[in-house]
């Protein structure tokens, strides 16, 4: 029983951090924090949809 | 299906439109007393009786000519997905400026519904508007509301609804140019009737833009067309300038129509309150005694109590529970290992500081609120400007207080590139939240009599750093002469329960999110990189992360923190700031959520000195991936990127190593 009981948080605890960071690696390179929380679009009415981001190839400024 | 009805919310920048947008839709989108907080437009949906309504609240702009992003944003939806209806929010308390907008919008030929807004604070004044004869004039209905305390609902939206359904056409009020504009009027709309592009504008207006010289226009036009069009009439004068007065002289006309002004001349609260907030000597000094009575009320009133109860439901109850039923239901010890100590010890090693976060947040948020925010910016233009940066690049500044990522984002809001890069770079030296908890557990630890002032001296030194990076920045990379500062200053307002509610709110929940998940997912790799090696389990002095902490350590020495648990935190931190304090509460095995032991922990490793060094170095290195990321977004440059990285890798080692070898001369 203790055994099975093992296997079965170590899997979740597992699975649930493998997920997160996968989650969160897609959220960088969106180029948005890796919080998620949402605040972001919140205080300044940024929208994934509509981001243009800043002029890009830009580098000779 | 019944059709949607289309409605642009539009109007000056802090003239309420987020907090109607709101209160209309049910959203809760950050509201601050100041303007320029929002960038882009956003959207929400909902019914009124059996219309359904998608209200897209646009950026605040002061006019429509195409100069900054904002106003770009919003004539382009307007052009574009053409509304049944412009709201237009705007404040009654400044009539004459708002209406310049109003016009411009109804010569755009959209239908328009006006929200009169801050009719408290206009009746307060003593001043009384003609809502009828103002909406006669305008050929618009006009709806008196107060948008943070909306009962009139109702009201405005039946207004709304009627005005899209109207089948007998739509008849805008025209401003009268005069003769001399009127006929150009008329010749330059002969002149580009033709252009099948421009079928989409409304052609009166289409006609002012060009005579107006608008560089986004005149580009869909022909070399041939352009020849044609003189800037000048036959006395010299500007077209331009001869419309924008034309405007102001109608508006000037309604307003002494409409207004009856039994204040004028009668001194506001607001500018009493300014004559001292604000003045020239006084101001800056002020606003760091306010920013050290915020620091104070956070950290030795209210904070550290709260603390102290969070701390023991997470090192006593949860842990001790946790730990209770694993070994009753005979799990294996390592599991025991990484839930207690590598779970509840990551997770509730961060979230003892939430007390703390959410203390702060409800200060600023009553000084945002309450509008004095926005006369710090005001204040700061000064310094500002000495450095060569507007004043407007001191409010992403301010934002990065929470956040640096949505902090750098608001950079758009600048007009000049040079100033808008420079902003970027020097923005990750403004301490965000994040960076809380290493302080919090530092000062504590470390400054137990004078937790505040540590901490408001950390905040303090990023501040100069970035005023000083930017000063250097603006004087080699990205010359130029600095923008004056245009900013509005709303008048104070008693901050509204609700409002610093969703302000709090919003800074609880990103932590809470942020513990959950991030921190969660950190807090278990670590464990396991603190507990094996290549050979399998092993004690913590021979991990794979001692490893890598060991090898990073020599680096620190010199800044007093040699020591490969500290270093190892730092490697960690660039996931997220937090991590610092969660990796530190398992690397030293201080047990679950421990604010206190862990502290005791760290005074074996720690002097006063090197504890004050490594907050310095933690609020200057690197930010969080996250804000990299944006840095890269927004820059658009990878060479810009890694240079942020490099320069501030080195100023973070460059100033710590000062703090801890010239403070070791005093300290002894």
């Amino acid at each position: 029983m203790g055994q099975i009981l093992t296997l079965a948080i170590a899997a979740a605890l597992i699975s649930y951090a493998a997920y997160v960071i996968w989650k969160n690696i897609n959220r960088v390179k969106k180029g948005q924090c890796p919080g998620g929380c949402g605040n972001c679009a919140k205080s300044c009415g940024y929208r994934e949809e509509n981001s243009k981001g800043g002029d890009e190839g830009d580098d000779d400024l | 299906m019944d059709k949607q009805i289309k409605v642009a919310l539009a109007g000056n920048p802090n003239s309420g439109k987020t907090t109607l947008f709101n209160e209309l839709t049910g959203a809760r989108h950050y509201v601050g007393n100041w303007p320029g907080v929002t960038v882009e437009k956003k959207e929400g949906g909902f019914k009124h009786g059996e219309e359904n309504i998608l209200l897209t609240d646009l950026p605040g702009i002061y006019s429509i000519s195409p100069y900054t992003m904002e106003e770009i944003v919003t004539r382009k939806y307007i052009i574009d997905e053409k509304p049944d209806v412009i709201l237009n929010i705007v404040d009654a308390s400044n009539l004459e400026r708002n209406l310049y907008l109003t016009i411009q919008l109804i010569e755009m030929g959209r239908p328009v519904v006006i929200a009169l807004n801050m009719m408290d604070i206009v009746e307060k004044k003593g001043i009384g508007i003609d809502i009828e004869a103002l909406s006669k004039k305008l050929n618009a209905p006009v709806v008196p509301i107060t948008a943070s305390k909306m009962g009139e609902k109702g009201q405005l939206l039946d207004a709304v609804v009627e005005t899209a359904k109207k089948s007998d056409g739509y008849y805008p009020t025209e401003v009268d140019y005069g003769q001399d504009i009127e006929k150009k009027i008329v010749e330059t709309h002969k002149l580009i009737d033709h252009l099948a592009c421009l079928g989409r504008f409304n052609h009166r207006w289409l006609s002012l833009r060009v005579i107006e010289e608008d560089i986004e226009i005149m580009n869909l036009m022909g070399s041939g067309q352009k020849a044609y069009l003189d800037p000048e009439n036959s006395h010299g004068e500007r077209y331009e300038e001869l419309i924008v007065k034309k405007k102001y002289e109608f508006i000037n006309k309604l307003v002494d129509a409409v207004v009856v002004d039994k204040s004028r001349d009668k001194e506001t609260v607001s500018d009493k309150i300014d004559k001292i907030a604000m003045n020239r000597y006084l101001g800056l000094p002020i606003f760091i005694l306010i920013m050290m009575g915020v620091f104070a009320f956070t950290f030795d009133v209210v904070g550290n109590r709260l603390l102290d109860l969070v701390d023991v439901f997470f090192s006593e109850i949860l842990a001790n529970a946790a730990f209770d039923w694993l070994t009753g239901a005979g799990v294996s010890e390592w599991l025991i290992s990484l839930v207690v100590e590598g779970v509840i010890g990551g997770v509730g090693g961060i979230l003892v500081f939430l007390p703390n976060i959410a203390t702060l947040f409800f200060a600023i948020s009553i000084l945002e609120d309450s509008g004095y925010m926005a006369r710090v910016a005001f204040i700061m233009d000064r310094t500002m400007r000495r450095i060569g940066l507007s004043g407007k690049a001191f409010i992403p500044m301010v934002l990065g207080f929470g956040c640096n990522v949505p902090a750098i984002m608001s950079t758009r809001t600048l007009e000049n590139k040079q100033d808008r890069m420079t902003a970027i770079l020097i923005n990750p030296f403004i301490s965000c939240s994040a960076r809380l908890p290493v302080y919090t557990l530092f000062a504590s630890a470390f400054f137990p009599r004078n937790k505040s002032l540590v901490v408001f001296s950390l905040y303090f030194i990023g501040i100069a750093v970035a005023v000083i990076v930017a000063f250097v920045f603006k004087r080699t990379f990205f010359k130029s002469e600095p923008i004056p500062l245009l900013i509005e200053l709303p008048p104070y307002r008693i901050p509204t329960a609700k409002g610093i509610g969703i302000h709090v709110w919003e800074r609880v929940k990103e932590f809470i999110v942020k513990a959950g998940t991030l921190i969660f997912a950190a807090s278990i790799v670590i464990w396991f990189l603190l507990n094996y090696n290549f050979a399998g389990p092993a004690a913590f002095t021979d991990s794979f992360a001692a490893s890598v902490g060991k090898f990073l350590a020599p680096m620190f020495a010199p800044l007093g923190f040699g020591n490969w648990r500290a270093a190892l935190s730092l490697l960690t931190g660039v996931v997220a700031k937090e991590v610092i304090v969660s990796n530190m509460s398992i690397a030293y095995g201080a047990g679950a959520g421990s604010g206190a032991s862990l502290a005791d922990a760290l005074s074996a490793s720690f002097t006063s000195l090197s504890a004050y060094s490594f907050m310095v170095y933690v609020l200057l290195y690197i930010p969080c991936i996250g804000v990299i990321s944006v840095i890269k977004k927004e820059t658009g440059s990878w060479k810009w990127t890694g240079f942020s990285i490099v320069y501030q890798l080195t100023l973070a080692w460059v100033i710590a190593f000062g703090v801890y070898q010239i403070g070791g001369l005093f300290v002894g």
